[in-house]
């Protein structure tokens, strides 16, 4: 029997991949540096060396779009790393340790999910100074807690099950428990958070980009292009239309690959893994019973 | 109902708190002398030494802190560098674009994610859940900065029956709407679903199902009200990206609203203005959480009780 997801995860994933070599291989892909300027040929629309035409400096559109993968997805990818580190460690911790750990943890969560959405990202950014660490640093700071929840409410729930009472019972300390038998247990939910993560990173960057608050020009970045594209609707839509198309494709890229990965997750517990044997009515991944 | 809502909103304030805390360190965070980013780098010592004194910079950070605090509960926001007029009624002449641009967002996600939502639940696996299901997938992944120029370039510039941006007319209000609405929509519309789908298996259901009624009367008078539950919660957590998303689509519309005086703040290094927008989106999403836990009670009073 064919698990449901594993299409959309393939596609999601073949999608990131051909994205990540463009990135990789963007000197030698792109015809032209990203800053190279023709002014005399601003606005030129598109020819056979230039399929995407040129924008308003006279740069080749398509040379930018490629050289723009390598600032957002290694920027998404390094952003989600982070947070799932310190997401998972954090979360972990909270959850196994509980007390006064898990209440100052939660306490740091919740202050920073008080700020709706990228908002806290926004200001960081407009104190601190338009600069990729700072990118990074504001990113990531919104970025750990969605980790954190997921990870602290797995944790939670594996706490009590008996593979976790047997190892602390045959003496393993608190961090052997953590890492050896309960981080493996992690490791799905977490991955299928970081493929949703990847997504939400590079529209929230490519949001800041345009803002004016992402990586300063002439570097090219989708969020940049498409805000230097709304300047010419009229005269030259296709500036606008091609970065947003790229940022469009890597979010939904993440999406499907997330997506795909959770509905396998989801059927593999439901196919009867061993542990549903010892523990029935709490299939893996399905915390509580709704209600 | 009444001590259920008070519990709630005693829980926000330390929420709030911290919120006004971290907006006071933001101005802390910036790199050098605060006044001296905020003036610019031509700006004269004597200027800076005003400036630090006005805002209080030259005293220890504890009594600023205190200060601050004391100002805020006064309903003092301070005065904007740009502008020259008080942060609080900066904020209350842009605050009822925002909320129209919200409020016409939510009408619009909630047309389409209802009839969706309920079509896709009753047939699970149907055609017409696969095709919600795509079209969510579609609309979650299309930012805000690109389906805003794409609705101008087919609605206002190719087919010239909407406005580009501004405030001026009453149709100006659709295309920031629309775009907002895209992702709003497609968010509910799958959590509708999903709580929907899981109550029509539900015994009550049945019952209702039992004495003739259709699956769709079932749904409608039975089902959805329960269904509602999480789907409210979710809009209290929406509202959060509806707010930033806000920021993004007043930018590209022009629309007059708190979004739009956020980045200009920004652009002007207009401090206390910069505070006053970020104080004021967090105070406002945590009160929408307090509105949808009342909405929730009174949807389901198991959840006051």
């Amino acid at each position: 029997m064919r698990r449901s997801g594993t299409g959309s995860a393939a596609c999601g994933g073949s999608i990131l991949a051909l994205l990540l070599l463009t990135a990789a291989f963007a000197p030698w892909l792109a015809s032209q540096p990203p800053a190279a300027q023709d002014l005399a040929l601003r606005l030129e629309g598109p020819t056979a060396s230039h399929p995407l035409g040129r924008d308003d400096l006279g740069r080749d559109v398509l040379s930018r779009l490629i050289w723009g993968a390598r600032m957002s997805l290694p920027l998404g990818l390094v952003v989600v790393a982070i947070s799932v580190l310190a997401g998972t460690l954090l979360g972990a911790a909270a959850g196994y340790a509980g007390g006064r750990t898990d209440a100052a943890i939660s306490a740091v969560a919740e202050l920073l999910l008080a700020f709706p959405g990228i908002l806290l990202a926004i200001s960081l950014v407009a104190v601190l100074g338009p600069r990729m660490s700072n990118l990074v640093v504001a990113l990531s700071l919104i970025g750990w807690v969605g980790f954190a929840l997921v990870s602290r409410g797995e944790t939670l729930r594996l706490k009590r099950q008996p593979f976790l009472e047997a190892a602390r019972s045959s003496g393993a300390t608190g961090s052997r428990v953590v890492f050896r038998h309960l981080m493996p247990h992690l490791v799905g939910p977490v991955t299928v958070q970081a493929a949703l993560g990847l997504g939400g990173v590079v529209m929230a960057e490519a949001g800041l980009s345009f803002l004016g608050l992402g990586v300063p020009p002439p570097s090219a970045s989708w969020g940049g292009m498409l805000r230097d594209g709304t300047q010419n609707l009229l005269d030259a839509p296709r500036l606008a239309v091609a970065p947003g198309a790229a940022i469009f494709l890597t979010v939904l890229a993440a999406q499907l690959l997330g997506d795909g990965m959770r509905r396998r997750l989801l059927s593999g517990a439901e196919l009867g893994a061993p542990a549903r044997r010892f523990a029935p009515g709490s299939g893996p991944l399905r915390g509580g019973g709704g209600s | 109902m009444t001590g259920y809502l008070l519990r709630r909103g005693l829980m926000m304030a330390p929420l709030l708190l911290g919120a006004a805390s971290v907006v006071f360190l933001l101005i802390h965070l910036i790199p050098g002398d605060p006044a001296q980013a905020m003036l610019g780098p031509g700006a004269l010592p004597a200027d800076i030494q005003a400036l630090q004194a006005r805002l209080g910079l030259d005293r220890p950070l504890g009594i600023q802190f205190l200060a601050f605090l004391g100002a805020l509960l006064r309903g003092d926001l301070g005065v904007s560098i740009h502008y020259q007029d008080p942060v609080g009624s900066l904020l209350l002449e842009r605050l009822p674009a925002t909320a129209m641009l919200a409020t016409a967002t939510l009408a619009m996600a909630l047309l389409l994610a209802v009839p969706a939502g309920v079509m896709a639940a009753l047939r699970p696996s149907g055609a017409a859940d696969r095709a919600t299901a795509v079209l969510a997938a579609v609309a979650l992944s299309l930012p805000s900065i690109w389906l805003g120029p794409l609705l101008v370039i087919l609605f206002s510039i190719r087919l010239n029956w909407l406005p580009v941006s501004g405030a001026d007319r009453p149709s100006s209000i659709i295309l920031p709407a629309a775009t907002l609405a895209f992702s709003t929509g497609a968010l509910l519309a799958r959590l509708l679903r999903t709580s929907l789908a899981e109550e029509l298996g539900s015994l009550y259901v049945r019952s209702a199902r039992a004495r003739g009624l259709s699956r769709l009367a079932a749904a409608l008078r039975h089902a959805l009200r329960n269904a509602c539950g999480p789907v409210v919660t979710t809009v209290a957590l929406q509202v959060g990206s509806l707010l930033t998303g806000a920021i993004l689509t007043e930018t590209i519309f022009a629309w007059p609203g708190l979004g739009r005086l956020l980045v200009r703040a920004i652009s002007y290094r207009d401090y206390p203005l910069v505070q006053g927008c970020v104080l004021l989106f967090a105070a406002l999403y945590i009160g929408t959480q307090l509105l949808c836990d009342a909405v929730r009670g009174a949807l389901d009073p198991r959840v006051a009780a």
